[in-house]
């Protein structure tokens, strides 16, 4: 059962909750699923739809909803400036499905822009219990993922075909220097960010993350082949901050290097659809009372 | 702006009805495209209505069975029902604003779902904006790497344009030429051609029958634009379609 709900203060902003459908046992956690830089709710190749629906049978509310000037949403509705608005826009979120007892406790998911906005989220507001991170805009290097990088580069330049080119003049060192420097300066690649270089951001960061720990939300990092140069081995994030106690027992990282950014093959979705509910079901149904909600209340449908 | 579901309750649509100010002079619906145009479009059709609804013209955007928020699942997806999603929608319209005569604006798919309901649907006037000639073209468009000789294998579901969809949608985009544009029934058509969609060749565009023809050199709101992972309001676009529909 989906309903649109117009919430915030002058109700300018939009979102659709897709609930579980009648009989069916309903979760204490709902899960809220924000946008990806500028596309609308239903997400890019309509995976949020697809991602809320799959939840609502499972028994978990979903809620859907565009950001401040995103989508069907008006701007300047809350808060000043792209990340306070977000985060204000996803309490506004909160308080409208606590005030309509559809659930107290969140799990914010969200894909590239929409991973940070999560997390900030996560930072702000005591409901929110779990939050999942795929393919985020930044993430923080490290000494193996270094070597990693100069292993990489190192490896490609030993390739047979590699020196075949060089000799025989086929390689384009124009075009490769091109090649590095359309990738730096695309607006769409994530950034790489080094704790020493940058290192007010990573105590931020790492302070973070131990608040999270203290308040005991889960984390879900899903990386694809979009972030393999930023992200180079599964344990890079706990050795990003090794004075993080229990990061290890908060936050799964889960890689998917076949997936592209979007998820545009269905195996890949299928993938995707599989590892969040898994890793809801882990915690999520065990640690909540599961409550009928027949129908649940809709808040201000319209 | 207010959103909402309407239709079959049971297959709901989702629709944004933008009123009008204080000025009441008509009833237009929105018609979108399919697949990543859909996606990318969407801002520059809220932009359209915004501004139609500033000229005196209530306006309806939706999202068909299937796509966006509406009912359905992507491989229930098919051009037949969004031509009967596009008719409750124009009755919805009525509905809402009290205007008998409804115009319909269609973008690329769109243009050719307004045109196949207009007549049943007693729609006003017609905008085509940027329509689909060529079906074959379009769909190498959507799935480059889409082969379209494996389609008479496929008895199931197949992945296309990075969703799973029934092979019949398929073919009926492949389908798509001028003559699906024919005789529309309705008193004027628009043609809107932006330059940079490549040009429709004159002989194509004499197939669509008596309208107005206008060019012009902007942005594709149905492309991504790498700079924003989205699509570009093109606003020289935009002005035209309002400008012509507010004409009496």
């Amino acid at each position: 059962m989906e309903s649109v709900i117009e919430f915030g203060p002058s109700r300018g902003l939009v979102g659709v909750l897709t609930q579980p459908p009648s009989g069916t046992s309903a979760h204490d956690v709902a899960v809220l699923i924000v946008n990806s830089g500028i596309i609308h709710r239903d997400g890019i190749n309509r995976l949020h739809v697809r991602l809320a629906r799959l939840l609502a049978t499972r028994g978990y509310p979903c809620f859907r909803y565009d950001f401040p000037g995103i989508g069907d949403s008006e701007g300047g509705e809350v808060g000043e400036g792209i990340a306070q608005s977000n985060v204000a826009a996803t309490i506004a979120a909160m308080h409208t499905l606590c005030a309509s007892n559809i659930a107290e406790r969140f799990v914010v998911v969200g894909l590239c822009s929409g991973a940070i906005h999560s997390f900030y989220a996560a930072c702000s507001d005591p409901r929110i219990v779990g939050a999942v991170m795929i393919d985020p805009t930044a993430m923080f290097s490290t000494f193996r993922h270094r070597v990693n990088r100069v292993l990489k580069l190192v490896r490609r330049g030993l390739r047979p075909v590699a020196w075949w080119r060089l000799v025989t003049g086929r390689y384009r060192v124009v075009d490769g220097v091109r090649n590095i420097s359309t990738r730096m300066t695309d607006p769409g690649a994530p950034t790489q960010l080094d704790p020493s270089r940058d290192r007010n951001a990573w105590i931020a960061s790492r302070n973070a993350f131990q608040s999270l720990i203290e308040r005991q939300v889960r984390l879900l990092l899903i990386i694809t082949r979009h972030n393999v140069d930023v992200y180079s081995y599964q344990r890079q994030i706990y050795d990003a901050y090794p004075d993080v106690e229990k990061l290890e027992a908060t936050l799964r990282v889960s890689r998917r290097p076949s997936a592209d950014h979007t998820f545009s093959q269905e195996a890949d979705r299928l993938f995707l659809d599989a590892e969040i509910v898994g890793w809801l079901d882990s915690w999520a149904s065990g640690d909540s009372a599961q409550t009928a909600r027949p129908g649940g209340s809709t808040p201000d449908a319209a | 702006v207010s959103s909402f579901f309407f239709g079959n309750s049971a297959q709901p649509l989702f629709g944004c009805h933008h009123a009008p100010g204080s000025v009441d002079s008509g009833a237009v619906v929105i018609c979108s495209s399919f697949g990543s145009e859909y996606s990318y479009a969407h801002r520059a059709l809220r932009v359209l209505a915004k501004r139609l609804a500033e000229r005196g013209r209530h306006a309806l955007r939706f999202d068909y069975s299937g796509q966006g928020d509406s009912w359905g699942e992507n491989t229930e997806a098919n051009v037949e029902r969004w031509i009967s999603d596009t008719t409750v929608a124009i009755e919805e319209l009525r509905a809402i604003s009290g205007h008998a005569v409804v115009d319909v604006v269609g973008l690329r798919l769109g243009a050719l779902v307004g045109t196949a309901c207009a007549k049943a649907a007693d729609v006003g006037r017609l905008v085509l904006w940027d329509p689909v000639l060529d079906g074959r073209e379009w769909v190498h468009q959507l799935a480059p790497g889409f082969s379209v000789k494996s389609l008479d294998r496929m008895a199931g579901p197949c992945e296309f344009a990075n969703r799973v969809v029934s092979p019949a949608l398929v073919r009926t985009f492949l389908d798509i030429r001028p003559d699906s544009y024919r005789d529309p029934g309705v008193e004027s058509v628009l043609v809107l051609q932006s330059l940079s969609a490549g040009g429709l060749p004159t002989h194509r565009l004499h197939a669509l029958g008596p309208m107005d023809h206008r060019v012009v050199d902007d942005a594709l709101p149905w492309r991504e634009d790498s700079s924003i992972w989205g699509g570009l309001v093109p606003s020289r676009a935009l002005s035209v379609i309002v400008e012509w529909l507010g004409r009496e």
